[in-house]
C-alpha cells in the first residue's frame, strides 16, 4: 500500500559507511525528532522548517503521503535519520516547479551523502511530475550551495535581504534551479 | 450580506484627461471587477496569477478584501467601472517582511499614467503592511509593466527560467523585480 516507503538506494559512502535512502514514513517520527534535535545551531538558524520544533516534525511526518510533496530520509543501519530532503510542488502558474530542501547531519557531511540524496530528490521530482526544481538557500550556506552546484543547479536569482533567520537577521536568498525534464 | 460603501477617494487626473479614483477594493465592486476581468485582452489574461475571467476567482478576491496580510486596490472611473486592479500581500514564513505586488491595467487605460499611479499606491500599502522589501513577479515579455516598476526604483533580482505556465500552456520566464523600502 505504501509504495513510497520502499527503499530507493543503499549507497556506500566515501568513508565506508552505508545508509539507506528511502521515502519518509510515519514510523520515522521519533527518529526525525532526534535528527532535528541534534542539528547544529548554525544550520538550525537558516532552516525554513524549524526541525527543533516537535509540532513541525509531526506536521512533516503526517504529510508523508501528501499528494504534492515527496519526502525522503537517509537512515543508518541502526535506524538513525542522518539526512532529510523534500520536494514540494509550487502552487498556481508554477505548479510544474518543485521546491527542494535538503539537510544532512553534521557528521555525514563531505561523505557523498548529499550527492546521493540529490539523486533521490531528482527521482522524487520526476515521480511528482515536476519539470524543474529550485532550492532557495541563504547566501551564507556555501556548503549547501556547493552540493547543488555539483548536482548541476544554476543560480537564477539573488534576492537581497529576502529571508530572516531565527535570530531576526536578514540574509540574501539565492535561487538555484535545475531543469529535470 | 454587507452594505459596505466604498471610501471615496479624490480622483487623480491622468495624462489623457480622464480621471480615476484609486481606492481599496469594496464588496460593491464585485460586478465591476467581474466585468473588468471579462474585458481583459488575451495577451494579459494569459499571464495573470488570478484568473479574473473566472467568477469564482473574483468572488474569492472580493471575499478576501479584509484579509490581514493583503491589500487589494482598484482604479475606478467616474461611472464606477474598474480600470485597474492591484494587490499586495506579505509572503509567508521567513520572508514575512517581503510584500509581493500584482497589478493589471485595463486595455484602454494603458499609457495613461494609471499603472504608475497604482504601482505607487501599492508600494505605499506594502509599507503600511510593515514590509521592508517589495517584489513584483512578471513574465519577461511584459515590457510596459517592467518599465513602470523600474521607474519606481525596482531592480531585477532574478530571472527564473520557464517558471510560469501561461493559460496558453506555454512556459514563460519570470522576472523578479525588487525594491527595498526601508532599512531596519
Amino acid at each position: 500500500m505504501n509504495m513510497r516507503s520502499e527503499a530507493h538506494d543503499t549507497p556506500l559512502l566515501r568513508d565506508g559507511r552505508s545508509v539507506t535512502i528511502r521515502s519518509l514514513c510515519e514510523a520515522d517520527h521519533d527518529a526525525m525528532l532526534a535528527f532535528g534535535e541534534q542539528l547544529p545551531q548554525d544550520d538550525w538558524i537558516y532552516l525554513e522548517d524549524d526541525l527543533h520544533n516537535p509540532d513541525i516534525i509531526r506536521r512533516l511526518v503526517n504529510a508523508a503521503e501528501a499528494e504534492n510533496w515527496r519526502q525522503i530520509v537517509a537512515v543508518d543501519p541502526v535506524g538513525t535519520v542522518v539526512g532529510y530532503g523534500v520536494v514540494r510542488r509550487l502552487p498556481g502558474w508554477s505548479n510544474h516547479v518543485g521546491d527542494v530542501q535538503l539537510i544532512i547531519s553534521a557528521d555525514y557531511r563531505r561523505s557523498g551523502l548529499g550527492t546521493a540524496m540529490g539523486g533521490a530528490i531528482f527521482a522524487a521530482a520526476r515521480d511528482l511530475g515536476v519539470g524543474k526544481v529550485i532550492v532557495e538557500i541563504m547566501a551564507e550556506q556555501v556548503g549547501g550551495q556547493a552540493i547543488f552546484t555539483r548536482l548541476g543547479f544554476a543560480v537564477e536569482g539573488r534576492l537581497s535581504a529576502h529571508a530572516r533567520d531565527r535570530q531576526g537577521h536578514h540574509h540574501d536568498l539565492h535561487v538555484l534551479a535545475y531543469h529535470v525534464a | 450580506m454587507t452594505t459596505e460603501v466604498p471610501v471615496t477617494s479624490p480622483a487623480i487626473a491622468l495624462r489623457d484627461g480622464r480621471a480615476v479614483a484609486i481606492r481599496a477594493l469594496a464588496a460593491s465592486d464585485n460586478s465591476a471587477l467581474q466585468a473588468f476581468g471579462q474585458a481583459l485582452p488575451d495577451d494579459e489574461w494569459l499571464y495573470l496569477q488570478h484568473d479574473l475571467r473566472n467568477h469564482e476567482s473574483v468572488n474569492r478576491l472580493v471575499g478576501a478584501r479584509d484579509a490581514e496580510h493583503w491589500r487589494q486596490i482598484v482604479g475606478v472611473d467616474a461611472e464606477g467601472q474598474v480600470a485597474a486592479y492591484g494587490a499586495v500581500q506579505l509572503l509567508p514564513g521567513r520572508s514575512s517582511h517581503v510584500a509581493d505586488i500584482q497589478m493589471i491595467v485595463g486595455g484602454n487605460w494603458r499609457r495613461s499614467g494609471l499603472g504608475t499611479a497604482l504601482a505607487h499606491r501599492l508600494v505605499y500599502e506594502a509599507r503600511a503592511l510593515g514590509a521592508t522589501k517589495v517584489i513584483v513577479d512578471m513574465v519577461d515579455t511584459q515590457d510596459a509593466g517592467r518599465s513602470i516598476f523600474e521607474r519606481l526604483g525596482f531592480r531585477e533580482e532574478g530571472r527564473l527560467i520557464s517558471h510560469a505556465r501561461g493559460r496558453d500552456g506555454n512556459w514563460y520566464n519570470l522576472l523578479v523585480l525588487a525594491l527595498v523600502v526601508e532599512y531596519e
